[in-house]
């Protein structure tokens, strides 16, 4: 994963996030017994009507 | 010498005339015990003004609401459980849609009986005590594991518990231990394949030859690659942590819809919205009531999974109604190694965590290797940007 600041984030920030990442894949990997890769993305990112799960690949 | 075909012919060639009466003894038996001994079905009679005894046949089933898997959820973990904790033996438990998992006991008798269905289920598809079974389902609390594990045992073959992971390591235990038969999930069989390809070894220098396969959606295109990158015939098999674990129906030889062992559950098809019940051979939600379970009996139980029932003869000479192959799910759920993964779970973990947004996607990579899982999630704070 690529992370990318913007010109005005503070590295606070990225720490921050880059800490939300590793939490949310450790809750995921004990709630769903699974391995996520986490990649945050900006908000308006995903469209309200999106599938909630896409399966890609037959 | 032929292989056997039937594990237990009495029970599986029985006439359906004598089944459902088979069916409905067991059935008084199962809602005597849920009504005496489990607090939500004495409370779903009460609701209803009747009593066991006013379940007088089949058809009079249809009188009880549905069991949701959210019942299960709100008993967490041992209210739905129809007898004294001493008296289970084993616990399993299934992934919730929410919050709480489904716990699943099961006493000596009940594990009995599930270890004779699933040694139905293997002598169905041909295995016998000469075969080395390798079973990659996943043991712990997940039922595949250790329900194929005993099957096996009982039928006399030698099992082999690899369980799930180290790929290679599967590899060289088929090669060394001349595996004969291989117990997963479909899409891990694939990656084996793959594994086995780059490691240089030919699927017929292998002794394989016979796959079972469930636990996540499959199709006739899947069936094909597996049987012709491993050189075996393969096939489908149904379980539910729920009803116990796997066994609950499963291809005979003629692979045309899996057999439900009737003589341990009733099923119904319903419309999953209406939930009216539906005629043989109309698709909709699979509804199950377990009629010989002791610790955890389950009356009208909602699966979420869709599929139709045919009750016309096998040729095979089995006489349990053929259920199709399931390949969706009415609740949201997608399944992914045999392990469900729902919304509300997912939505769950996002919500307790500060400074994200409401809108996610689970993208999941089908592929040879297996599955790739990807959390898209919107974070509050805009000027990040994360790039794949």
């Amino acid at each position: 994963m690529y992370v990318e600041l913007s010109p005005d984030s503070t590295p606070d920030q990225m720490r921050r996030l880059i800490g939300m990442e590793g939490q949310i894949k450790d809750r995921l990997q004990q709630t769903l017994g699974l391995a996520v890769e986490v990649k945050l993305v900006e908000p308006g990112s995903i469209p309200p009507d999106a599938d909630q799960f896409r399966i890609i690949g037959k | 010498m032929a292989a056997k075909t039937f594990w237990n012919p009495e029970i599986e060639c029985m006439p359906r005339v004598e089944i459902q009466q088979l069916q409905l003894e067991r059935l008084q038996a199962t809602m005597n015990r849920a009504y005496h001994n489990v607090a939500f079905y004495r409370r779903r009679f009460e609701e209803l003004d009747i009593t066991p005894e006013d379940i007088q046949t089949i058809a009079d089933l249809r009188r009880l609401p549905l069991t949701e898997k959210e019942d299960l959820h709100r008993g967490y973990p041992y209210g739905m459980f129809a007898v004294p904790l001493r008296e289970v033996v084993r616990i399993h438990m299934s992934s919730g849609t929410t919050g709480h998992p489904s716990v699943v006991g099961l006493t000596a008798n009940d594990l009995r009986h599930q270890t004779d269905l699933v040694a139905r289920n293997l002598t169905a598809a041909g295995i016998t005590k000469e075969d080395v079974v390798q079973v990659f389902f996943g043991y712990g609390l997940f039922t595949a594991g250790f329900g194929y594990h005993y099957g096996t045992e009982a039928i006399g073959s030698s099992v082999i518990p690899v369980s799930h992971g180290d790929t290679q390591r599967q590899v060289e235990v088929m090669r060394d231990f001349r595996t004969t038969v291989i117990i997963g999930t479909p899409y891990y069989a694939l990656r084996i394949a793959q594994t086995a390809e780059d490691m240089g070894i030919d699927s017929h220098e292998l002794s394989l030859r016979i796959g079972l396969f469930g636990g996540e959606p499959w199709d006739e295109s899947v069936r094909q690659e597996i049987e012709d990158r491993l050189s075996i015939k393969a096939f489908d098999v149904y379980g539910l942590a729920e009803l116990g674990g796997p066994g609950v129906s499963f291809e005979c030889e003629q692979r045309d819809g899996l057999h439900i062992a009737e003589d341990q559950f009733l099923v119904e098809v319903i419309d999953p919205d209406s939930g009216q019940v539906l005629e043989p051979g109309q698709s909709g939600e699979l509804v199950f009531t377990t009629v010989n379970k002791e610790a955890f009996p389950l009356l009208r139980y909602r699966s979420g999974d869709l599929s139709s029932l045919n009750t016309e003869p096998c040729p095979c000479g089995r006489t349990h109604a053929r259920m199709s192959r399931v390949s969706q799910y009415t609740d949201g759920r997608i399944v992914v190694r045999g392990i469900n993964i729902f919304p509300g779970q997912v939505e769950g973990v996002l919500t307790e965590i500060d400074g994200l947004g409401k809108e996610y996607q689970l993208i999941l990579a089908r592929r040879w290797s297996g599955w790739k899982c990807m959390l898209n999630s919107l974070p509050i704070p805009p000027p990040i940007r994360c790039a794949g």
